[in-house]
């Protein structure tokens, strides 16, 4: 058994603290089938917008499927991840179906071990962002209703298949990103006193609660592996609650946090181990910066001509090649390159012998708020330059299943103005900035001491460079796609 | 034990099935049943625009409209609606005028860059609709 973490961080928010604890809210967490109810809330949207993707208009823009996902529940989701964490896994849909299934048959092996990295959510996020970026999908409601069909059968599939909840830690591309995202939120799940969890006998909390007579499980433990008294931070953490339904000493608390704190720590972490022996999690923190800047990349007019300039160098018309290429140099070489720099330009100027791998891995992580900031202002563009189209679309779908409730369509309804939105984007990129050199600054005082300053400037600049790279494309007249090959 | 597991395995494959079939059959239905409101062409649209090449701002559409049997539609009322391929932008509107027999005008003002598509809507004098849609790709900033 590994040795219990000590609690070591101090708190510097003011009462209340633990949001189980606030009136209504807390009552409505803390009852058994909030997560349930939460889902099937979700659920029953999730069909109307698969149904509306199959069957509704194939124009995007009065489809409600691509409008609801590819604006709303992005922008959405961002705001609640920063505002109160993960909460859009927690009433996630795409786990129905299989609690279903569940209901029906449970499962017998593991999930694989040579599997058990984020390897595949590496490749599924990368997958989800190329599929984006190739084949339009934001412009294309069947194939966003596929996409929802695809995930739901792999949900299905993988969870149906293995114990646990291997689907969400280690598949889901939205879960990859909401795990990393949730660093900056500012709550967290965790104990609320270790020397309670030091004398339970039990461990509802991972194990589930139990009959006495018949060791059935009544109450379903973490299936994300994440020991309470031995978890950190809210990465792989769905805020499924399974943990505050199950602890029989209500000592879980939905704890207010400083967000981003958990990135310069580096306890041994229940579920996940040292962040700087992750070399997996630190690719998709890597990915997760430089996927945020690639995907804005691609609203802007300067992409059209690199991609045509791309595909003039290799002689091909065919855009998913061009943007492979173009997804190569963005995603691998550029961060290959100033990451790899950056690394051994701090370590020789901080005449450090520290192991240059560990030192990219730690770093890694400081890119995590900058990232976040520049996810954010992107969709905040989507969300509040579209934000009440959803009424006429909404309106339009009333019209054509026949129901007058909602009125005849006014398409007049639109959003903020681009030249509103544009200082909220620059607030949340200016966010990004300083959450991400103040992480650095930590990580490099823990690992080079007094040699901290000379370590730090190489990384200052590479953030710097990413910070001024999303000004400039926010700066951009934000263009509406192109398919230009 | 063993045949209970055995069962399950095999309900699990069933229910497996069930939704893996469902999921197909509502693609393959998705595929051939959408509502194509915009897709039904009856006539012929020429459509050119002034500028060729269009940019943010007001731009000249001249459509030259036939029937089904190829004569100039004349008197018709015709509305344009143009959209961006991104959800979450205002649409723009317009109604043309007829200028000469089947040769309709209007303009309409492009609100932001890149991938644009006009859905335009005819009705003719005896009430006829007609319906197209054409894209206009890569309107640039000035």
């Amino acid at each position: 058994m590994e040795p219990m973490r000590q609690q070591s961080r101090s708190w510097a928010i003011p009462f209340p603290r633990d949001i189980l604890l606030v009136p209504v809210i807390g009552a409505f967490l803390r009852w058994r089938h909030s997560r349930l109810g939460l889902q099937l809330v979700a659920g029953a949207l999730l069909l109307v917008l698969v149904l509306e993707g199959l069957f509704g208009p194939d124009i995007a823009p009065k489809n409600l499927t691509t409008l609801l996902v590819w604006v709303h529940y992005r922008g959405l989701l961002v705001l609640a991840l920063l505002a109160i964490g993960n909460v859009f896994c927690m009433g996630c849909p795409l786990l129905l179906p299989r609690a279903i299934a569940r209901r029906l048959f449970k499962p017998v092996r593991s999930f694989p071990r040579v599997l058990r990295r984020k390897w595949i959510g590496v490749a599924t996020f990368v997958a989800i962002l190329f599929s984006y970026e190739a084949w339009d999908l934001w412009s294309d409601p069947r194939w966003t209703a596929g996409l929802i069909l695809i995930l739901l059968g792999t949900a299905l599939a993988v969870d149906a298949s293995f114990k646990g909840a291997p689907f969400c830690k280690f598949v889901c591309p939205i879960g990859q990103f909401n795990f990393l995202a949730s660093t900056m939120a500012p709550t967290e799940v965790r104990a609320r006193d270790l020397d309670i969890c030091k004398d339970c006998r039990t461990k509802d909390c991972i194990r589930g609660r139990r009959e006495e007579e018949s060791d059935k499980v009544i109450q379903q433990g973490c299936e994300l592996a994440l020991y309470l008294p031995l978890k950190e931070g809210n990465l792989d953490c769905t805020f499924c609650l399974d943990c505050v339904h199950a602890c029989p000493h209500d000592n879980v608390a939905l704890a207010l946090r400083l967000p981003g704190e958990e990135l310069v720590a580096d306890p041994v972490r229940s579920g996940i181990g040292r962040l700087s022996r992750r070399k997996d999690l630190a690719v998709l923190a890597v990915l997760f910066c430089f996927g945020a800047l690639l995907n804005a990349f691609g609203m802007v007019e300067p992409v059209y001509e690199l991609q045509v300039a791309l595909a003039g160098m290799l002689g091909t018309d065919s855009e998913p090649l061009v943007l492979a290429v173009l997804f190569v140099l963005g995603l691998i070489l550029l961060p290959a390159l100033m990451l790899g720099f950056a690394g051994k330009l701090a370590l020789k100027f901080a005449h450090s012998s520290n192991r240059i791998g560990t030192h990219w891995i730690r770093m890694a992580w400081s890119l995590i708020p900058l990232g976040m900031g520049i996810w954010t202002a992107h969709y905040m563009f989507h969300f509040l330059t579209g934000l009440w189209t959803f009424v006429p679309v909404a309106q339009h779908l009333g019209e054509r299943i026949g129901s007058p409730l909602l009125g005849a369509p006014n398409w007049g309804r639109g959003g903020l103005h681009e030249s509103l939105v544009w200082p909220i984007e620059m607030g949340f990129l200016g966010m990004g900035i300083i959450g991400s050199l103040a992480i650095a600054t930590r990580l490099v005082q823990q690992d080079f001491g007094p040699r901290w300053r000379a370590a730090l400037t190489p990384w200052a600049v590479v953030h710097v460079s990413l910070f001024s790279a999303a000004v400039w494309l926010m700066l951009q007249p934000m263009d509406m796609r192109g398919t230009f090959l | 034990m063993a045949t209970t597991l055995i069962a399950r395995s095999a309900r699990s494959r069933q229910v497996l099935a069930a939704c893996i079939s469902f999921c197909m059959a509502a693609v393959l239905l998705g595929s051939c049943s959408r509502d194509e409101e915009s897709a039904v062409e009856t006539g012929s649209l020429e459509l050119t625009l002034d500028p060729e090449n269009p940019v943010v701002g007001p731009s000249r559409l001249t459509l030259v409209i036939a029937d089904p049997n190829g004569d100039p539609l004349t008197r018709a009322e015709v509305k344009i609606e143009g959209n961006m391929n991104h959800a979450g932008m205002v649409p723009v509107f317009a109604d043309a005028v007829e200028t000469e027999p089947g040769r309709y005008e209007a303009e309409i003002e492009f609100t932001m860059g890149g991938d644009w598509f006009l859905l335009v809507e005819a009705v003719s004098a005896d009430g006829t609709h007609m319906s197209w849609k054409k894209d206009v790709w890569g309107v640039r900033r000035n």
